[in-house]
């Protein structure tokens, strides 16, 4: 490259620092991305764990509100008895509601945000050669069929290695 | 002898006549039904009225007590009650809670599986995975804890409220069996004709057993 004269020279140091900038740029933000995102799935337990309280707890009040309902159709509370209890429930499923709704938004942006990072800086980091990623594709496939992943888990996975895979092939 | 021209002043007339006299003046002697008045002695009436005061003293002072626990009684009736209406609505509380833990645990676990399985794949590296699994174990433990105390507590107070529960069931326990037994005919019905799911039924099947069991219990 010494040989390089004029506005070679000048265009090949030029971009040569450019692109080691980009360089330090890219390691800079696959740095802060797997920090960032190591940090999330810590702490997305935290809002899971909320989602999934307030959940139970809206399982819950609806199964008193039919369990109620029951009741004073079998004639073991009259009706009037359980009228005060049957709004007071649906007051606490509406309110309950709403905050899961809220946190439940919160959540499932972050998620997405969380994904858009992950399909950037996942290939670099996880080396997985692609008939290996075709195997575990077919073992995931395989484990929910037995019924041992949720649809939800099952769902997620397979998305993350289909995206492998396809980065993978490209 | 006897002086025959002076007999007033004759001593053996005069004795005779004194004699007739004093047989005249005799009380006549009569045998009557007499109804003996026992006039008692003055000490002896005192102390007797004295008796009679402190019987109606005594049957007083039971009054007064049996007024004592009536009010009792109310007082407790009210308390318990009231205990027993608080309870009831703590129960409902407590079972929600247990819901929302239970919900927890069961996301926990998903994850725990999750970042496992993500692990084996390699989708996840070491330090990561570690720090996951312990949060996710410690949450583990930590609602694990709090569901078993809760169930404690459930289970201590169910059976300190249930004889307070029985001492105010009592009276009306034989009343309440055929109304409980009239409204699970009901529920049985309800759920032949599919009107509920069959945890619904299973779960107010069983509460009314309990409580028809709980109050022939009390009933014999």
């Amino acid at each position: 490259m010494d040989r390089l004269l004029g506005e070679d020279r000048r265009i090949y140091e030029e971009y040569s620092v450019l692109f080691s900038r980009l360089d330090e740029l890219w390691e800079e933000y696959e740095r802060n991305s797997f920090d960032v995102l190591h940090r999330w799935e810590k702490d997305k337990v935290i809002l899971l764990e909320k989602i999934s309280k307030l959940s139970g707890l809206i399982k819950r009040l609806n199964e008193e509100i039919n369990e109620l309902k029951i009741k004073v159709d079998v004639g073991l509370i009259s009706e009037e008895e359980a009228e005060r209890s049957l709004e007071e429930l649906k007051n606490a499923v509406d309110e309950v509601s709403a905050k899961l709704e809220v946190l439940e938004r919160a959540y499932n942006e972050l998620v997405k945000r969380a994904e858009i990072h992950k399909k950037r800086v996942l290939p670099a980091k996880v080396k997985i050669p692609r008939d290996e990623l075709e195997r575990k594709l077919s073992e995931l496939e395989e484990r929910f069929a037995r019924g041992e992943i949720s649809e939800t888990m099952y769902r997620r996975l397979k998305s993350e290695l289909t995206e492998l895979l396809r980065l993978a092939s490209g | 002898m006897p002086c025959l021209s002076n007999y007033a002043e004759c001593p053996i007339f005069s004795a005779a006549s004194r004699a007739e006299i004093e047989e005249a003046e005799k009380p006549e002697l009569r045998i009557e039904e007499v109804t003996e008045v026992v006039e008692k002695p003055k000490i002896e009436k005192i102390e007797e009225e004295r008796e009679e005061k402190e019987l109606v003293d005594k049957f007083e002072e039971i009054l007064k007590e049996i007024d004592e626990i009536d009010s009792r009684w109310v007082a407790y009736e009210s308390s318990a009650n009231r205990l027993l209406k608080t309870w009831d609505n703590l129960r409902n509380e407590a079972l929600r809670a247990l819901a929302s833990i239970d919900s927890t645990l069961q996301t926990y676990t998903e994850e725990l599986k999750e970042i496992e399985f993500k692990h084996e794949m390699g989708l996840l590296d070491e330090e990561s995975f570690h720090d996951i699994k312990e949060k996710l174990e410690s949450g583990l433990r930590k609602y694990e804890d709090i569901r078993v105390r809760i169930i404690e507590y459930l289970d201590t107070i169910e059976d300190r409220v249930a004889q307070h529960y029985q001492r105010l069931k009592i009276t009306s326990a034989k009343p309440d069996i055929g109304k409980l037994k009239i409204s699970l005919m009901k529920l049985e019905e309800m759920y032949a004709q599919g009107k509920i799911d069959k945890n619904t039924y299973e779960k107010i099947k069983s509460e009314i057993e309990c409580e028809i069991k709980r109050l022939e219990k009390l009933a014999s």
